[in-house]
């Protein structure tokens, strides 16, 4: 396997997705009610850009040419998703420091919605990039269920990043928000959405075929385990018993949100080596 | 009508020397591990019946090419006469041309090319025989064989790491009416290069003669390198 982009690719997709889930959660407890979640909030608009921005560095160590980057903003290609996607994670890296600096300086409550709103409106274009930047290349492995599978892991991961630090806040969320329903629904969504991809990988063409053997040859251990059973299987099934009663959310907490946030790792670096490998 | 180029590799001409990969390499300064011209060898069936085929390969100045589409800088470009070409000035070293290219003839230079002729003085008979750096010393000239006439039109004539490069189809010998160099090269005239346009042209015809086969048709590129017959 001729190895193109390594490990930073990954953790700059996985960063910059746990940021733009930290951000988008933060901007929903914002709306809901700012009052009585603004540390809450606050850590969210405080800690996102900041992860954004360390993928961005560990992304320019992996290119060639990284002074070069400045000159991405005369030097456009439409048709490059990556062109578009430099211009909307500075867009969405600008907003979200402002915002930052305005609720650490004066508060969460002093914030303008409308600027909140076009932070959210960002971070969800930032998410989606995410994936297009796979899919735009279009290898086999990076087709157009990807954007779905990384926008939706960046929300499970950022979110339950969010939750583990705001422990003390478990409770509220459970009580107001059923909050394992919640997340249980969007693991389900994301592995509906896994296993569409695999499907039509193991069903399309002699060459998705193949990538599918690949996957489930060369990188059974990480797509099956690291990134199905232990990053979406085991915590829904530990969710589904919290809502049975079985389970105490308290006692479970921070290995099932900590599993969560590894498996959109393990999830999202499996793709990126994956197509590269066929 | 706009001049586009193309190229016919005629396999059953094509001796499988090698003299293209060779002419290419020193037409335009690639180091080793760095072969715009290229070939694939494949061998297969079961004794006695077996096939042997040589493919010569190299940039197929595609019609649609990904490599193009995906460069976030147009570094990766197409020009009016149909040439893929590479602009290391805005190149960002990212990689997508290479991962999007099917073919897989873009190269990534990931250490400074020849730079053990500026550094490397070390002889095998010390006093006995050159070094690297004398050679390039007295040659006075980046490596021995270097040929300044790369560097034509701005282009890097050695390409500094960090960025990609790839055959250009010669673009700096056609603007002065020559061949590829690989063409020149070629002992038994396997290769015809020219003017799809010119419905006159030696490729053209050439082309209306044969089935002309492409790579990887099922990836929708429009590839401009044609192959005719086989190599049996
Ligand atoms: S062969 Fe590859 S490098 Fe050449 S134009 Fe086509 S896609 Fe681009
Ligand atoms: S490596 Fe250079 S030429 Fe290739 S896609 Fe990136 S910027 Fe464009």
């Amino acid at each position: 396997m001729q190895l193109l982009w390594d490990v930073r690719v990954s953790l700059d997709l996985f960063l910059g997705g746990l940021g733009v889930g930290a951000f988008l959660v933060g901007v929903i407890l914002y709306y809901v009610d700012v009052k009585n979640y603004e540390g809450f909030v606050k850590k969210s608009f405080v800690i996102a850009p900041l992860l954004v921005i360390a993928g961005l560095l560990l992304l320019l160590t992996e290119l060639g040419r990284p002074l070069n980057v400045i000159k991405t903003i005369y030097a456009v290609n439409p048709t490059s998703f990556m062109s578009i996607g430099i211009f909307l994670q500075s867009a969405f890296v600008a907003v979200a420091l402002l915002i930052a600096f305005k609720a650490l300086t004066s508060g969460v409550s002093s914030l303008s919605s409308k600027i909140i709103y076009a932070g959210a409106i960002l971070a969800g274009l930032v998410g989606l990039y995410h994936g297009f930047l796979l899919s735009g290349i279009a290898k086999e492995p990076w087709n157009n269920a990807i954007p779905v599978i990384f926008f939706i892991s960046s929300i499970l991961a950022g979110s339950s990043l969010m939750i583990l630090l705001n422990l003390d806040s478990l409770e509220n969320l459970v009580a107001r928000f059923k909050l394992p329903l919640i997340i249980n629904m969007i693991l389900t969504l994301e592995l509906a959405a896994v296993f569409a991809w695999v499907y039509n990988l193991a069903l399309t063409t002699a060459s998705s075929k193949h990538a599918y053997d690949v996957l489930i040859s060369s990188f059974s251990m990480e797509f099956w385990v690291l990134s199905i059973l232990i990053g979406l299987i085991a915590p829904l099934v530990i969710f589904t018993l919290v809502i049975l009663n079985k389970l105490s959310l308290k006692a479970v907490a921070i290995p099932t949100f900590s599993i969560i946030v590894a498996g959109s790792f393990f999830l999202k670096n499996l793709v990126v080596y994956l197509g590269q490998a066929v | 009508m706009a001049k586009k180029y193309g190229m016919i590799i005629d396999l059953h001409r094509c001796v499988g020397c090698g003299a293209c990969d060779l002419a290419c390499k020193s037409e335009n300064n690639t180091p080793v591990g760095i072969d715009w011209a290229s070939h694939k060898i494949e061998t297969y069936g079961v004794f006695p019946k077996v096939t042997y085929t040589h493919t010569p390969t190299l940039c197929n100045h595609c019609e649609d090419a990904p490599c193009v589409r995906v460069c976030p800088t147009h570094a990766m470009h197409k020009t009016e006469e149909g040439f893929v070409v590479h602009d290391p000035s805005i190149c960002i070293g990212c990689k997508s041309c290479m991962l999007a290219d099917p073919y897989g003839v873009i190269f990534f230079n990931k250490t400074d090319a020849f730079s053990d002729y500026v550094s490397d003085d070390s002889s095998i008979v010390k006093g006995g025989t050159f070094s690297k750096k004398e050679l390039s010393d007295k040659a006075k000239a980046p490596f021995p064989n270097f040929n300044a006439a790369r560097g034509a039109g701005g282009y890097e004539a050695i390409r500094r790491k960090g960025t990609v490069e790839k055959c250009t189809f010669c673009n700096h010998r056609v603007a002065q009416g020559l061949s590829p160099a690989c063409v020149v090269a070629c002992p038994a005239d396997a290769r015809i290069f020219g003017d799809l346009n010119d419905e006159k042209s030696q490729i053209a015809t050439t082309l209306k003669a044969h089935k002309p086969t492409v790579l990887l048709p099922e990836k929708g590129t429009n590839p401009k390198v044609f192959y005719i017959r086989s190599y049996n």
